[in-house]
């Protein structure tokens, strides 16, 4: 019965060396691992883009000849670059700032335009006639903000360089006039 | 009388008006129009608020060697596993492992 113990209090070590260890951190702490596109970059993008959009000229040459806040939809970010990097996190970030500014109208687009269109099909034959949404009565977009990513790598040995460039750009629907350009570049230096 | 004859007058240079704002547009765009909505087809929405993915691959050394480091991993994994399926011919003049 004695040899068992050792095994068992070294087994218990080792059980307890390699348990994992999770902690919460603020989401705006900057840590980087691997050099790849992370949540600071696009937190920073976001954070520039909306003072970009916000502060720009197009908003009030809009408001002194329409009388009217802007409607924006946003439309397809291309990305370019050579990694996986998904836009949402940044775009949903201006669609908050437009919103919660409330200079900037917002409608929706892609397939949640299609859910809450399917939504009120439904209703047309669900829904009673007092609270039955009508046809026809959606708001038309005034601008289109669509993007595209890319990027730039330089590799020698373990040493890399990573240039990325975000750029946003908004289009009168009417006009094709593009009325706004914003950008973010992003460069790391990467040491393996 | 007056009256009518005044919101006619009004009627009128609305109207003008009116013609004059959309006098420049095109007198083909409905023609356009429809040539462009015979063409689009229904992936637009889709596309909205969407990242499309058009990535490349960049060159990246340190990425390569893992990736043959990896490529030579699965290769002797297949060939324990080959060796395992088949039995090992013993007299073997040569003793090695035949690979077909």
């Amino acid at each position: 019965m004695k040899p068992i113990l050792p095994f068992l209090l070294f087994a218990l070590l080792l059980g307890f060396s390699c348990s994992r260890q999770v902690q919460r951190i603020e989401t705006d702490t900057t840590i980087d691992l691997s050099g790849r596109w992370n949540d600071t970059d696009a937190r920073l993008t976001a954070a520039e883009l909306v003072t970009e959009i916000m502060g720009r000229p197009w908003l009030e040459r809009h408001v002194s000849k329409t009388g009217k806040e802007p409607v924006v939809i946003v439309g397809m970010v291309e990305n370019k670059s050579h990694e996986h990097i998904e836009a949402e996190v940044f775009t949903k970030e201006l669609e908050k700032a437009f919103i919660q500014s409330g200079r900037v109208r917002l409608v929706q687009g892609g397939e949640k335009r299609e859910q809450i269109r399917r939504e009120r099909a439904d209703q047309q034959n669900n829904a009673s006639q007092s609270t039955m949404k009508q046809w026809g009565l959606e708001m038309g977009a005034d601008y289109m903000l669509q993007g595209s990513i890319n990027s730039i790598m330089d590799a020698y040995n373990r040493k890399k360089v990573i240039y990325y460039q975000i750029d946003m750009i908004l289009t009168d629907m009417e006009t094709n006039e593009v009325v706004w350009i914003g950008d973010k570049k992003i460069k790391k230096f990467v040491k393996n | 009388m007056k009256s009518y004859l005044f919101t006619l007058v009004f009627a009128l240079v609305f109207c003008g008006f009116a013609m004059a704002q959309s006098s420049d547009q095109n007198p083909r765009a409905q023609q356009a129009y429809e040539a462009y909505a015979e063409k689009a087809d229904n992936s637009h929405a889709a596309s909205l608020g969407a990242t499309v993915d058009k990535t490349y691959e960049a060159h990246d050394p340190i990425l390569i060697k893992e990736q043959r480091r990896e490529d030579r991993r699965e290769f002797r994994r297949q060939l324990r596993l080959e060796r395992a399926r088949r039995p090992i011919i013993q007299n073997n003049p040569f003793g090695y492992y035949p690979y077909w």
